[in-house]
């Protein structure tokens, strides 16, 4: 029995209240995949939900898909109980849990059919995807001679067939080259302009940063880090100014003169002060007749503050 | 549910291997065909009088001491009159080498069995590829109902599988039919020959069902087409041989003893047991069965 759904928070797509997914090992124990998870997907954009490998990315969108039975913990998407009403929204999710899983011996083009024809798309709708995706050419050949590049994107085009109002893809640029990324970064960012909302798992994190509004950094099964990219970002070291000037050594002493923390870094300068501060500094400096030839915020990347929280990458496992 | 049992006909129709299947039985039954055809032979009055010919001339030799009783027991003497006469005797010569339409229900009651192993091998494939591949998750992203989703497979299953037996008896009829006619007999096909026969092939395309949907089921709780086939042979071959030999009185609800009963449909010494119907009804109460927990045990699974 489903308990009664509690009041959806407004514009979320996705709600995880206290997830918890633990798997019994044959020997005895238990190894804990999700650790009570709690996380808001808002309607809209991208959101990208990042963690090293076996921190429970794969296993909270599996209970989402209802494809696992949590052990604890509720997960609600676009508004219905997975666990109960997963088929009344179905035909407005798209898909990918991991590799892309199509029959090896039929054609791109008939794998895609015989899913359409179970929500009555017809083969129209099947061209005109394979032709978005880039496959029109290759579409009659069979799913064994394509690549793992135009696997990866004949999944995205089963995902897209149902034209979802939000898609779901987990590591979805797995295994591709350069080319293949850039590709799938380009029609996620177009998936999401159309309005759609893109929910995409990836360890990637410079595709990340690149595509996403908002992401969630989960590690040990648990979310460490939640937000839009900038919040995140800050949660890493101090964020700072990075400047550079022409005699890096009297600007030092400027700085340090008026009561600034800044240092020196190589032939530059960073200054422990919030960026509101950049006015405030040029004029310190200019005021010593020096002169910026560059001023930037100095904001950890996301692969940074990444590795800051999700040290310790290793499955919780707790012995009963 | 009829678009998505739509759906997995023609997902197994597509299948390669039932392709190639469905040729390799094509090619059976113009073999079996071609075979008969060429080894069935009427019986002329000149084939009659040379094979006469040939048993009076041995008659002739035994008489003259040519040929001596063989078999005769230590110490007794047979009248050699006697033995000659019932050895070679003349009158009693009967040539049929001609092919009996007639007896093509034999036919349907051998390729019936081939069939059920066929059925059972189809519907462990069927799904069995499904978990092999890992499109079982791409299908429950589709239909997440996953009662639904074996169901429609099984019924999509059984109606190919059904269709698949009946119209391979009657293709392989047909093909027996040129021998019958022009190098055998047609004698005996009556009324009720046509509905026995037809009576079998239904029964032996009901059993195929069956055996493709203990095959769904079994491969379903293992995930694995050859560990489901495996399963099968275990259980036919070795347990149902250790009931037999230390349980007979168990061998009533033998699943093979069953399913032979029902479709031989003919009252049977060695396993009085049991009513047609009432063999075949346990048979479907067996795969219902062996079905309704294989479901179950997939609704609850987590899919990996």
């Amino acid at each position: 029995m489903c308990p009664p759904p509690p009041d959806r928070s407004p514009m979320a797509i996705i709600e995880i209240e206290g997830l918890k997914k633990e798997y019994r090992r044959l020997r005895g124990g238990v190894t804990v995949a999700v650790a009570g998870l709690d996380l808001v997907v808002p309607e809209g954009g991208v959101f990208g939900f990042l963690g090293p490998n076996g921190s429970g990315k794969t296993t909270t969108i599996r209970c989402l898909l209802d494809l696992v039975r949590p052990t604890a913990g509720r997960c609600r998407i676009l508004g219905a109980e997975a666990r109960c009403d997963l088929p009344s929204v179905i035909r407005r999710i798209g898909s990918i849990v991991e590799t892309p899983a199509l029959f090896p011996t039929f054609s791109g083009k008939l794998n895609l059919q015989l899913l359409g024809r179970i929500n009555g798309i017809g083969a129209t709708s099947v061209d005109d995807i394979l032709e978005r995706v880039g496959l029109a050419d290759r579409a009659d050949d069979v799913v064994k001679t394509y690549s793992l590049g135009m696997r990866q994107r004949l999944g995205i085009a089963a995902a897209l067939l149902k034209d979802p109002e939000l898609l779901i893809l987990d590591e979805p640029a797995n295994g591709l080259d350069p080319a293949g990324i850039k590709e799938i970064r380009d029609l996620i960012k177009r998936l999401a302009n159309e309005g759609r909302t893109v929910f995409v798992s990836s360890h990637i994190l410079s595709e990340v940063q690149q595509v996403c509004d908002r992401v969630a950094i989960l590690t040990r099964g648990r979310c460490v880090a939640a937000g839009s990219v900038h919040e995140v970002l800050s949660q890493g070291r101090a964020t700072g100014l990075f400047l550079r000037v022409e005699r890096p050594d009297l600007a030092l002493s400027a700085l340090q003169t008026a009561g600034l923390d800044a240092t020196r870094d190589g032939d530059a300068l960073r200054v422990a002060s919030p960026p509101s501060d950049a006015a405030f500094i040029t004029k310190v400096l200019a005021d010593q007749g020096l002169y910026l030839t560059e001023l930037r915020p100095d904001e950890a990347d996301l692969e940074t503050v990444f590795l800051e929280l999700t040290q310790d990458p290793v499955v919780e496992e707790v012995a009963v | 549910m009829r678009r998505l049992v739509g759906v997995e006909m023609t997902r197994l129709t597509a299948r390669r291997g039932i392709r190639l299947l469905v040729l390799a039985l094509l090619i059976i039954t113009v073999v079996a065909g071609t075979t008969v055809f060429l080894k069935s032979h009427r019986t002329t009055p000149e084939r009659l009088a040379r094979a006469r010919a040939a048993v009076a001339s041995e008659h002739a030799r035994c008489l003259s001491g040519e040929i001596k009783p063989f078999d005769a027991p230590p110490g007794v003497e047979l009248d050699p009159q006697q033995f000659c006469d019932e050895q070679f005797n003349a009158d009693n010569v009967r040539i049929d080498k001609q092919f009996h339409l007639s007896s093509f229900r034999d036919v349907v009651k051998g390729t019936a069995t081939f069939m059920v192993i066929l059925g059972l091998a189809i519907g462990a494939t069927f799904i069995g590829a499904e978990w092999s591949h890992g499109t079982i998750v791409t299908l429950l992203a589709w239909e997440p109902r996953r009662y639904r989703v074996v169901a429609a497979k099984m019924i999509g299953c059984a109606a190919v599988v059904f269709a698949g037996a009946v119209v391979f008896e009657i293709i392989l009829g047909a093909a027996l039919v040129p021998a019958a006619i022009f190098r055998g007999d047609t004698a005996g096909l009556n009324g009720m020959w046509y509905r026995d026969v037809a009576g079998t092939v239904l029964r032996g395309a009901t059993l195929a069902v069956i055996a493709s949907m203990i095959g769904v089921s079994i491969a379903n709780v293992a995930r694995n087409t050859a560990a489901a086939i495996g399963i099968a042979f275990v259980y036919i071959a070795v347990i149902e041989n250790i009931i037999r030999g230390l349980l007979p009185g168990y061998q009533r609800w033998l699943l093979t003893l069953n399913a032979g009963r029902f479709l031989i449909a003919e009252d049977m010494t060695e396993f009085p047991y049991r009513s047609t119907l009432g063999a075949g009804l346990l048979v479907a109460a067996y795969a219902l069965g062996i079905f309704e927990l294989s479901t179950a045990t997939f609704r609850r699974r987590d899919i990996t």
